[in-house]
C-alpha cells in the first residue's frame, strides 16, 4: 500500500554465486534517502553479482526459475507455519532443493539452504513439542532463514530483468512486424507575416499573411502573465512558442510553420497551439515586407487585409474616424439613428485598449502641433461587426506601429512638448508649472531647470499658487525659500481657521487673500483649499503637524463630521483628517494606559473611507466606469492613498486601479488643448507620470 | 545502559541525543526479539494481539529516530491486518520482502550504532521524522507531469503532484489531510488550495507549469507548500516536459528501471501501439491491461483493485474497455511507475497524456492534455475543438 511517500521497495539486484558471505563491511553510506540503504545493505552483505555469473544462469533459464520459484515456496511455507511448527514435509522439500541446487551450481544458496535445514532441525531436536528450543538455536535459525530470503530477493530481481529482456525480444520476433504509428492531426507548413493582433481574455490570434501562398492565415495562442492594456510592452509567456515572447519582436518578423497541426477557419487555415510541434520565429531585427495588400476606400465589407487610408477628425467626445475618400462618421453621436454602420468606434472595438489614445497622438504633425485632423494609412482586418486596424504606418517615418496595442505608438516628442509649453502666455503661474512640468521630459533647453528653480522662488499670493510653487520646486529641486515658507505657514493657518467657518462668518478679504484673487461675496472655502493647506502641512515639517491638530479637529467637526457628497479634493481632505485624529486618539489612549494600536490598526477609518470612494473610479465587469475626476483632482487623491499607505507597493496613483488607457486619453486631449489650458495640461502630465504611463504620452528623449 | 560511543563524544552530545542513543539501543533489542518471536510463530499463529505488538513496536521506532523501520513497521502491521482479514490484497512476497528490509534495516543501523555512528551520522538509514527545507534563492519553473491520489496505512489520505524542471529533475508537491476529519477520497482534495495563502486550487497545480516564488525544497525534491510560497503561470512546453521520462518502447523503459538507483521509482512516460481489454483478477486483487510497443513487446497497464483506486480502473475500462460506463477517448500516453514484476514489466498509471486536449464532463473545466486517472473522471470526456 502505497503511503505517497514511496516506502521502501524491492529493489534487489543479482547475486554473486558463490560468494554468500554475511560480511561485516559496513557499506559506503548512501546519500540522502534511507531507502538506498535496502539494496546497498545486501550488495554489502552478498556482493554485487557480475555478467560472468549471469552468463552462466542463462543456460539454465527453465530449470533455474523452477528453483527460484520453489525455494520462494518453502520460505513462504516457514514464514507461514512458523521456524518453530515446520510442516512435515519441509526437511524432505529442503532436502531436495539443496540437491537441486548443487546440480545448478547454486553452491552459495545450497549451503544457505542446508545451515536453514541444520537449525530448524537442531531447534526441534532440542524442544520437544510444544516448547521452544533455546534462543540461540532459534535465532541461528531466524537469521538463516532471513539471509535465503535475501539472497532469492536479489537473485529474483535480476532473474526478473533477464527474463523480460527475453520475453521482449520473443514478443518483437513473434509480432506481425511494426505496426505503424497512429493517426494523427492534419498538418501544414507555412511562413507567415504578421499583420496585427486581436485580444479577447487570455485568447490572442495574430491575423497574418502567408508570404509563399499570399492568403489569410490565422494563428490562435493563449497567452499569460500580460497587461491587456500594454499588450507590447513586456514579455507575455505563449502556449504557442512554449516560451515567453515579446509579440513586438513577433509581428515584426517571421512566425514559421513546420508539418504544425492545421484547421480552418472562415475559409483560411488557423493554426494553434500543439502539444509538440512549436513553430520558430525568424523575429527582432528581421523586418520582412509586407506583402502587397488590395487597397480599399470605404470601410464596408472587409474581407481580407487591406490597406486604407483613414482620416481622423477632433470631436467633442473624442475622435472621429472615417475613410479618406468616404463620408464623415461620428461613432460618438448619441443618437443611434445618425451612426453609420461602417463606422468605426476605437472605445468600442474589441482588443483594441489603445486605439482612441493613438489617434489623438496621430493629430499631432511633425512639430508635435495639434492639428483639427490627420491622415492614417492603415492596414485593416475583418472582425466582428466592424472592420479591425491591424496595423499603421507611422505618418512622419513610415514606420509599423499598432494603435490598437501599442499605447506608445503615436506619442509627443519631449522637444516639442517643451517647446510648446514655453510658448504659452497668459496665466504666468500656469505658463510656469507647466514649463516645469514639461521640462522634466528631457526636451528641455540647456539651464532650464536652474531657470524652473529661479522661477519658484519668492512669494506667491493664495494658497494655489503657493502650493503650485512648492510643488514646482520640489520637482526641479529647488531650494527652502524662507519668505515663501513662512507665507505657506500662513496660509494653512488661514485655511484651517477659515474652512471651518460657515460662509456667511468668514471675512470676504481674509477669503480673498487665502485664495490669492477676488471671490464673490458669501463664497466659503472651496475643498481645494483646504486639501492643499492639508497636502503642505503633511509633506513638510512633521513638527507644524502636531501644533495645528485642534484646528484640524475644529475643522473636520465643522466641515467634514458627516461624510456627505464632495469632490475629490473634499475626499481626499477628509480622508487625511480622520487619518490624523486617529493618530492623536490612539496617542490618547495610550497616554491613558492602553495598548498601542498598529499604524494598520489606526489607518482603517480612513483608508476605508478613501478606498470606498476610489472604488467607483475603478473599471468592474458589466459597469462603465465614473467618469474621471479633474487631474488636479485627481492627483490629490492619489496623494491622500500615498499618505495613508506609506509601505504598500504600489501606492498612490498607481494603486488607485484606474482604467490607464481612459487616463492616457485624456491627458492626451489635455496635451493637445495646452495652450488654452495649460494648468490642465500640466496636471493631466503629472497624473500620468504618477500613475507610471507617462511614456504613453511623452516619446522617450534621444538627446536630439 | 552502556553505550558503545566514546565516552568523551557523548560528552560533548546533548542529553536529548544521549537519551536517543539509548532508546536506540532498546529499540534494536525489542526489533530484533519481537520479528524473531513472530518468525517463530509463524504468520497462521498471528493474533489481534500481534498487530498491537507491532503498533507498539513502530512507536518504540520512532521515538527512537527509527523512522525508516517504523515506517516499514506500520506496514508491516497492515499486512497482518489483511493476513487477518484474509483479504485478497494480502501478497505473500510483500511480506516476506518487508520483514527482509526491516531485518536488513535493522541489522546494518545496528552495525553503524556499535561502530560509534551518532544519529545525524546514521540519517541516510534512519531517516528523518521531518523533511528539512531549504529556500531557493531563485524561483523554480516547473510542468505537471502527473498526479496521483492515495491513502496510507497511518490515516492520511492525499494527493502527489509529480512536476519536472527543464534539467529534467522531478519534484514533487504532497498535500495530505487526516482522514478521521477529511474521509478517504483523494479526489476532494483537488478542489481546495493546497494552502490557505495560495490562490491556486490543486487541481490547478496539478495541470499546466507554474513558476514557484520563494520555493522551499528538501532533499529528495519535495516542494515545501507554504504561507510565503506564490505560485504564477510558467511557459508550457507541452510534450517536450516528458522527454526526460519518455520510453519510446519496452526495451528502452526496462533500460532505464535498470539504471534507476536503489529506492527511487522508475517514472516513465509511454505511447502504446496497443492496449488490450482491461480484465478484473479479484483473487489477486488486481486490474490489467496489455499494452504493446510499436515492436510488439508486451507490458502490463495494472492498477490494484483498492477503494481509492476505484476511478483509475473505471478510467481505465472507460479508455480500453470493457466500456461499462460509456467510452472515453483514448490517451495518446501514459504517465506512471515502471517496475518488473512476475510476468515481465508492469506500468501502474497515474495520468493519461492527450495530444489533443481533453475537456472533462465537470463544467467550468478548462481543456487540457492531461488527466488523472484516480482523481478525474474521464465519464464524459470529449476532445477539445
Amino acid at each position: 500500500m502505497s503511503d505517497g511517500t514511496h516506502g521502501i521497495r524491492d529493489d534487489s539486484h543479482g547475486i554473486k554465486n558463490g560468494t554468500f558471505n554475511d560480511s561485516d563491511d559496513i557499506p559506503k553510506q548512501p546519500d540522502a534517502m534511507s531507502r538506498a540503504a535496502d539494496a546497498d545493505a545486501i550488495r554489502a552483505a552478498f556482493g554485487p553479482p557480475d555478467e560472468r555469473d549471469l552468463a552462466d544462469l542463462l543456460p539454465h533459464g527453465a530449470p533455474l526459475r523452477r528453483f527460484v520459484g520453489d525455494l520462494g515456496e518453502l520460505l513462504d511455507q516457514i514464514a507461514v507455519a512458523g521456524l518453530a511448527h515446520p510442516d512435515a514435509d519441509w526437511a524432505p522439500a529442503a532436502e531436495g532443493l539443496i540437491e537441486r541446487a548443487r546440480r545448478l551450481g547454486l553452491g552459495a544458496a545450497g549451503e544457505a539452504l542446508a545451515g536453514l535445514a541444520d537449525a530448524v532441525d537442531a531447534a526441534r531436536a532440542e524442544a520437544p513439542p510444544g516448547v521452544l528450543a533455546s534462543p540461540a538455536l532459534t535465532t541461528a535459525a531466524w537469521h538463516a532463514a532471513q539471509r535465503l530470503v535475501a539472497w532469492r530477493r536479489l537473485f529474483t530481481r535480476e532473474l526478473a530483468f533477464q527474463r523480460v529482456e527475453g520475453q521482449l525480444a520473443a514478443d518483437a520476433l513473434t509480432a506481425r512486424g511494426e505496426r505503424p504509428p497512429r493517426a494523427t492531426l492534419p498538418t501544414a507548413s507555412a511562413r507567415v507575416r504578421p499583420l496585427g493582433l486581436s485580444l479577447r481574455d487570455d485568447r490572442l490570434t495574430i491575423l497574418g499573411v502567408d508570404v509563399d501562398g499570399g492568403h489569410t492565415v490565422r494563428v490562435r495562442d493563449r497567452i499569460s502573465d500580460h497587461d491587456p492594456d500594454d499588450l507590447l510592452g513586456k514579455p507575455v509567456i505563449s502556449r504557442l512558442f512554449q516560451a515567453r515572447i515579446g509579440l513586438r519582436a513577433v509581428l515584426d518578423g517571421l512566425i514559421v510553420f513546420e508539418d504544425h497541426p492545421v484547421g480552418r477557419a472562415r475559409g483560411g487555415p488557423l493554426f494553434a497551439p500543439a502539444f509538440r510541434a512549436v513553430p520558430r520565429r525568424l523575429d527582432g531585427a528581421f523586418e520582412a515586407p509586407l506583402p502587397a495588400l488590395p487597397r480599399v476606400n470605404d470601410l464596408e465589407d472587409i474581407r481580407r487585409p487591406s490597406r486604407c487610408r483613414l482620416r481622423i477628425e477632433r470631436a467633442l467626445a473624442g475622435v472621429v474616424l472615417r475613410a479618406a475618400d468616404g463620408d464623415a462618421i461620428d461613432p460618438d453621436a448619441s443618437d443611434p439613428d445618425t451612426i453609420d454602420p461602417d463606422a468605426i468606434d476605437p472605445h468600442t472595438l474589441e482588443g483594441m485598449p489603445a486605439l482612441a489614445l493613438n489617434l489623438l497622438g496621430a493629430l499631432l504633425d511633425g512639430d508635435g502641433m495639434p492639428q483639427p485632423s490627420a491622415e492614417l494609412d492603415v492596414v485593416l482586418g475583418p472582425g466582428p461587426g466592424a472592420p479591425r486596424i491591424l496595423c499603421a504606418f507611422d505618418p512622419l517615418d513610415g514606420a509599423r506601429i499598432f494603435p490598437g496595442h501599442d499605447p506608445r505608438a503615436l506619442t509627443m516628442s519631449p522637444v516639442a512638448l517643451y517647446r510648446r509649453a514655453c510658448a504659452v502666455t497668459g496665466d504666468p503661474v500656469g505658463a510656469r508649472f507647466l514649463r516645469t512640468v514639461a521640462g522634466l521630459f528631457g526636451g528641455a533647453a540647456d539651464g532650464a531647470r536652474a531657470t524652473a528653480r529661479e522661477q519658484w522662488r519668492g512669494p506667491l499670493p493664495g494658497i494655489d499658487r503657493l502650493f503650485r510653487a512648492v510643488l514646482g520646486g520640489r520637482l526641479v529641486g529647488t531650494l527652502s525659500d524662507p519668505a515663501r515658507d513662512d507665507a505657506v505657514e500662513r496660509a494653512i493657518d488661514d485655511a484651517l481657521l477659515l474652512g471651518a467657518l460657515p460662509a456667511d462668518q468668514i471675512r470676504h478679504d481674509a477669503l480673498e487673500a487665502l485664495l490669492g484673487g477676488p471671490v464673490a461675496r458669501g463664497a466659503g472655502v472651496p475643498g481645494r483649499a483646504i486639501c492643499r493647506a492639508l497636502w503642505l502641512l503633511f509633506t513638510g515639517d512633521p513638527a507644524a503637524v502636531a501644533a495645528r491638530r485642534g484646528r484640524m479637529l475644529t475643522l473636520y467637526a465643522a466641515r467634514y463630521a458627516e461624510p456627505g457628497d464632495g469632490d475629490a479634493h473634499d475626499i481626499a481632505a477628509r480622508a487625511l483628517l480622520l487619518a490624523e485624529l486617529s493618530r492623536q486618539a490612539a496617542a490618547d489612549e495610550v497616554a491613558d494606559g492602553e495598548a498601542p494600536l498598529t499604524t494598520d490598526e489606526i489607518l482603517t477609518p480612513a483608508r476605508q473611507y478613501l478606498d470606498a470612494h476610489l472604488a467607483d473610479l475603478r473599471p468592474a465587469p458589466g459597469r462603465a466606469p465614473a467618469p474621471l475626476p479633474a487631474f488636479d483632482g485627481l492627483w490629490a487623491l492619489g496623494e491622500a492613498h500615498r499618505l495613508l499607505w506609506p509601505d504598500a507597493s504600489p501606492r498612490g496613483l498607481p494603486a488607485l486601479g484606474l482604467h490607464r488607457p481612459t487616463l492616457a486619453e485624456a491627458v492626451m486631449g489635455a496635451l493637445l488643448d495646452l495652450e488654452r489650458r495649460p494648468l490642465r495640461a500640466a496636471d493631466g502630465l503629472l497624473c500620468a507620470a504618477a500613475a507610471g504611463i507617462e511614456d504613453w504620452l511623452v516619446g522617450p528623449w534621444t538627446g536630439a | 545502559m552502556s553505550l558503545p560511543h566514546d565516552p568523551a563524544v557523548l560528552a560533548e552530545q546533548p542529553k536529548r541525543i544521549v537519551d536517543q542513543l539509548g532508546r536506540m539501543a532498546a529499540a534494536f533489542d525489542a526489533i530484533d526479539g519481537l520479528l524473531h518471536r513472530l518468525g517463530l510463530q509463524g504468520l497462521q499463529r498471528m493474533s489481534r494481539a500481534s498487530v498491537d505488538e507491532l503498533g507498539a513496536l513502530a512507536q518504540t521506532a520512532h521515538n527512537a529516530g527509527l523512522i525508516t523501520i517504523e515506517r516499514e513497521l506500520n506496514r508491516l502491521t497492515t499486512l497482518v491486518e489483511r493476513a487477518l482479514g484474509r483479504d485478497p490484497l494480502f501478497d505473500m512476497h510483500d511480506w516476506q520482502a518487508t520483514v527482509s528490509r526491516i531485518w536488513l534495516l535493522t541489522r546494518r543501523s545496528r552495525r553503524r550504532f556499535e561502530g560509534g555512528a551518532l544519529p545525524e551520522q546514521m540519517r541516510g538509514l534512519i531517516g528523518v521524522a521531518r523533511r528539512s527545507y531549504e529556500l531557493l534563492d531563485e524561483a523554480l519553473e516547473l510542468q505537471a507531469l502527473g498526479a496521483d491520489g492515495w491513502v496510507s496505512d497511518t490515516g492520511f489520505v492525499g494527493v502527489t503532484v509529480y512536476y519536472v524542471a527543464e534539467d529534467g529533475a522531478l519534484y514533487q508537491v504532497v498535500s495530505a489531510r487526516p482522514t478521521l476529519h477529511f474521509g478517504s477520497d483523494p479526489t476532494r482534495l483537488l478542489r481546495w488550495p493546497a494552502h490557505d495563502a495560495l490562490e491556486q486550487s490543486l487541481g490547478e497545480m496539478s495541470h499546466g507549469a507554474w513558476r514557484f516564488d520563494g520555493a522551499k525544497v528538501s532533499a529528495d525534491r519535495r516542494l515545501s507548500i507554504h504561507k510565503d510560497l506564490r505560485l504564477h503561470p510558467a511557459p508550457y512546453v507541452g510534450g517536450r516536459a516528458y522527454a526526460a521520462v519518455h520510453a519510446p518502447d519496452w526495451r528502452t523503459a526496462l533500460d532505464r528501471l535498470r539504471r534507476t538507483a536503489p529506492g527511487e521509482s522508475t517514472w516513465v512516460y509511454i505511447e502504446p501501439a496497443t492496449v488490450s481489454v482491461v480484465e478484473t483478477d479479484h483473487t489477486r486483487g488486481r486490474a490489467r491491461a496489455v499494452a504493446t510497443d510499436a515492436h510488439g513487446a508486451r507490458l502490463h497497464i495494472e492498477a490494484p483493485l483498492r477503494r481509492e483506486k476505484n476511478l483509475l480502473v473505471d478510467n481505465l475500462e472507460r479508455m480500453y474497455g470493457p466500456h461499462r460506463e460509456g467510452a472515453a477517448p483514448r490517451c495518446d500516453g501514459l504517465f506512471g511507475r515502471l517496475d518488473v514484476g512476475d510476468d515481465g514489466l508492469r506500468l501502474s498509471p497515474i495520468t493519461g497524456v492527450w495530444v489533443q486536449p481533453l475537456r472533462l464532463a465537470r463544467r467550468g473545466r478548462p481543456a487540457h492534455h492531461t488527466a488523472h486517472l484516480s482523481l478525474e473522471s474521464l465519464h464524459g470526456a470529449r476532445r477539445a475543438g
